[in-house]
């Protein structure tokens, strides 16, 4: 309910949670019975200060309005105008304001305030959206208790089959907050429905994906890269081999958000991990339009669909990064996003040399659509851990020497292939696996493990989706 | 589909009887429900002969669907 | 206590558009078959055009560039620019 705000003369706002409000307390009884006290505010005690008539100001919805940052505050109210404002206390400008020579002889000549409890982290968001204008520009559903809003989200088709987070207005604005671009912002529209999609909206998706405020920079620089003509997010969306979108992650941000690209970095536990790939899946859905037996015709699907992202592993040196071998300038920032239709794991014991391993890598990347396939039009990535790593990366090999053997010893001997998937004439007896850049390689997982993770794309090259990086704006 | 509607020209969309509920779906977000003439379904494994076979059940169906008598 | 979502979705496409009338009969017009690049499609388009054919109905042949993204304007100008109608296939 609505306060009437209308003051004519002195309004204090105090906290008894404040050693200087508690200084002047026993002023204000003074103050209101020379009739200068037009209300006295409290924000945690409606019973402080004592003996005076005070306004409950819990729900600071007072104190929000009177952009109250500091208290105690004083304002003087002349017709509703205000005409003067003091934080804290300091005599000789507390008898100014009241007119009052002696007011305060017995105290210490000033004291500095408190923090006004609207000013509190998470408060701000709160009070703006229940007494201010947001500026939010979505549709509202108000549900009344004690209707519960999960049950509604799941009702009205909101999630990807999954709790979603409620997206109130105090979530959407500090999701906002944390992105230079303004809500009303359009970043693209978005398949199967080319609805368009502001940054607002895309926040309203992030909320309710779990995202952090702090994630969102990373979310919107994977949208930006999702809706990249060349990624066919709308292909990805449609097809029966059931896509879902992969975000690989470099640079300082995956330190500040605390994306997980360590232990179990392709799996869950990990709060960046298991919401930034999320939110596109939902903003896909809600915006997009996008239903499983729809316009989406997965036959199958897999969980991935949910979306995934992980850090890429830089702690060595040597390993030259996803971004920077894609173009992105060294210690920067940025998504790369691969539409994938699966994951599946590769075990290997035995290799002691980098070429044994990596021939041992290529019989099982040759299963990529089917032993039988080859000739490009297919993508794939190539995910290992440390002690994989230390095969290559004690021999001294490189990111490039590594791809150009993979790519080398996935080529295929044309008689196994069926003529079905190599429509592309080719020549030669022995013919490549992966089109030039269509095999992506990264480092995540811990040091101990002899796996490497192969990540099956979908159809690749300008028929198909390929990957995108896009560094993430800060 | 919609592109073509909107330059004035009639057209009928082929697509495999297995994607119906896709048609559906399709048609809700795009408040439009373009001509469409199904067709058995699989297509992938048939040969020429099959394929020619599905054209020659379709084909009143599709002249149908371009006309308005 | 109530709760205040924002709405994370978009209206529904408005009001239905309704498609545009096709002519009497396709006798001596041209039937643009566009092809979406899926594999198989070809062949069954081939047969149509000569079943149209028989019916006095010329046939055009038209592609897009990949199943996998929408027609590019250029094709849509051109078929709809050449053709009385237009055969678009094939889905699966």
């Amino acid at each position: 309910m609505s306060k009437q705000l209308s003051h004519d003369g002195l309004v204090l706002v105090v906290k008894e949670d404040c050693p200087t409000c508690r200084l002047i307390a026993p002023l204000v009884a003074e103050l209101e019975a020379r009739g200068l006290m037009s209300a006295v505010y409290s924000q945690d005690n409606p019973g402080f200060p004592a003996g005076v008539r005070v306004t409950d100001d819990r729900d600071l919805e007072a104190s929000f309005r009177l952009g109250t940052a500091i208290v105690p505050t004083l304002i003087r109210f002349e017709g509703d105008i205000e005409t003067a404002r003091l934080t804290g206390w300091a005599r000789q400008e507390w008898r100014e304001i009241t007119g009052l020579r002696d007011l305060g002889a017995d105290l210490p000549a000033e004291r500095p305030g408190c923090g006004s409890r609207s000013a509190e982290a998470g408060w701000a968001e709160e009070l703006l959206a229940r007494h201010g204008e947001t500026g939010l520009r979505s549709a509202t559903v108000t549900l009344p208790f004690p209707e519960d809003p999960f049950e509604v989200m799941f009702e009205r088709g909101w999630t990807d089959g999954l709790p979603v987070v409620p997206p109130t207005p105090a979530r959407v604005l500090r999701m906002l907050d944390h992105v230079r671009e303004a809500g009303r912002d359009v970043l693209g529209a978005i398949p199967p429905s080319g609805a368009p999609c502001s940054v607002e909206q895309a926040a309203v998706n992030a909320v309710m994906a779990g995202c952090r405020p702090e994630y969102f920079p990373v979310v919107l620089a994977a949208l930006d890269a999702v809706l990249d003509p060349d990624f066919a997010w709308q292909g990805l969306l449609s097809t029966t081999m059931g896509a879902g979108v992969a975000v690989v992650v470099n640079g300082p941000v995956t330190r500040r958000i605390g994306l997980n690209g360590g232990f179990n970095a392709l799996g869950h536990g990990n709060r960046a991990n298991a919401t930034i790939a999320r939110a596109l899946l939902l903003i896909a859905m809600n915006i997009g339009g996008s239903r499983p037996g729809g316009v989406d015709r997965s036959t199958l699907g897999h969980p991935g669909k949910h979306g995934l992202c992980f850090a890429e592993d830089e702690s060595d040196p040597a390993w030259q990064s996803l971004a920077v071998s894609r173009g992105v300038g060294e210690g920067r920032s940025a998504v790369t996003v691969f539409g994938f239709c699966g994951t599946h794991i590769m075990n290997e014991e035995t290799s002691r040399t980098p070429e044994s391993l990596v021939e041992s890598l290529a019989l099982s990347l040759n299963g990529i659509i089917h032993p039988r396939a080859a000739g490009g039009g297919m993508g794939a990535m190539l995910v290992f851990g440390g002690e994989f790593w230390r095969t290559f990366g004690q021999a001294g090999w490189s990111r490039q020497k590594l791809e150009e053997a993979l790519n080398e010893a996935t080529r295929r001997p044309r008689t196994l292939l069926h003529n079905f998937w190599t429509e592309t004439p080719v020549s030669g007896e022995l013919i490549p696996k992966f089109a030039p850049g269509d095999l992506l390689v990264a480092r995540a997982g811990s040091n101990a493990g002899l796996f490497a993770t192969i990540i099956q794309g979908w159809a690749s090259g300008p028929g198909g989706s390929q990957p995108v990086t896009r560094e993430v704006r800060s | 589909m919609l592109d073509i509607d909107r330059r004035g020209v009639p057209a009928v969309a082929l697509v495999s009887e297995e994607f119906r509920s896709g048609v559906d779906s399709w048609q809700h977000l795009h408040g439009f429900r373009p001509a469409v003439v199904y067709v058995r379904h699989p297509i992938q494994p048939l040969n020429e002969a099959e394929l020619h076979e599905r054209a020659d059940e379709i084909i009143d169906d599709v002249i149908g669907a371009l006309t308005h008598p | 206590m109530t709760t205040v979502l924002l709405d994370p979705t978009v209206p529904g496409a408005a009001t239905a558009r309704r498609r545009v009338d096709g002519p009497r009969s396709l006798e001596g017009l041209t039937a643009g078959l566009l092809d979406i690049r899926k594999r198989q499609g070809d062949k069954l388009l081939d047969r149509l055009e000569v079943l149209l054919s028989q019916r006095g109905i010329r046939g055009g042949r038209y592609a897009k560039p990949t199943y996998t993204k929408p027609a590019p304007a250029g094709v849509i100008e051109q078929v709809t620019g050449e053709c009385d109608v237009i055969i678009e296939g094939l889905a699966d």
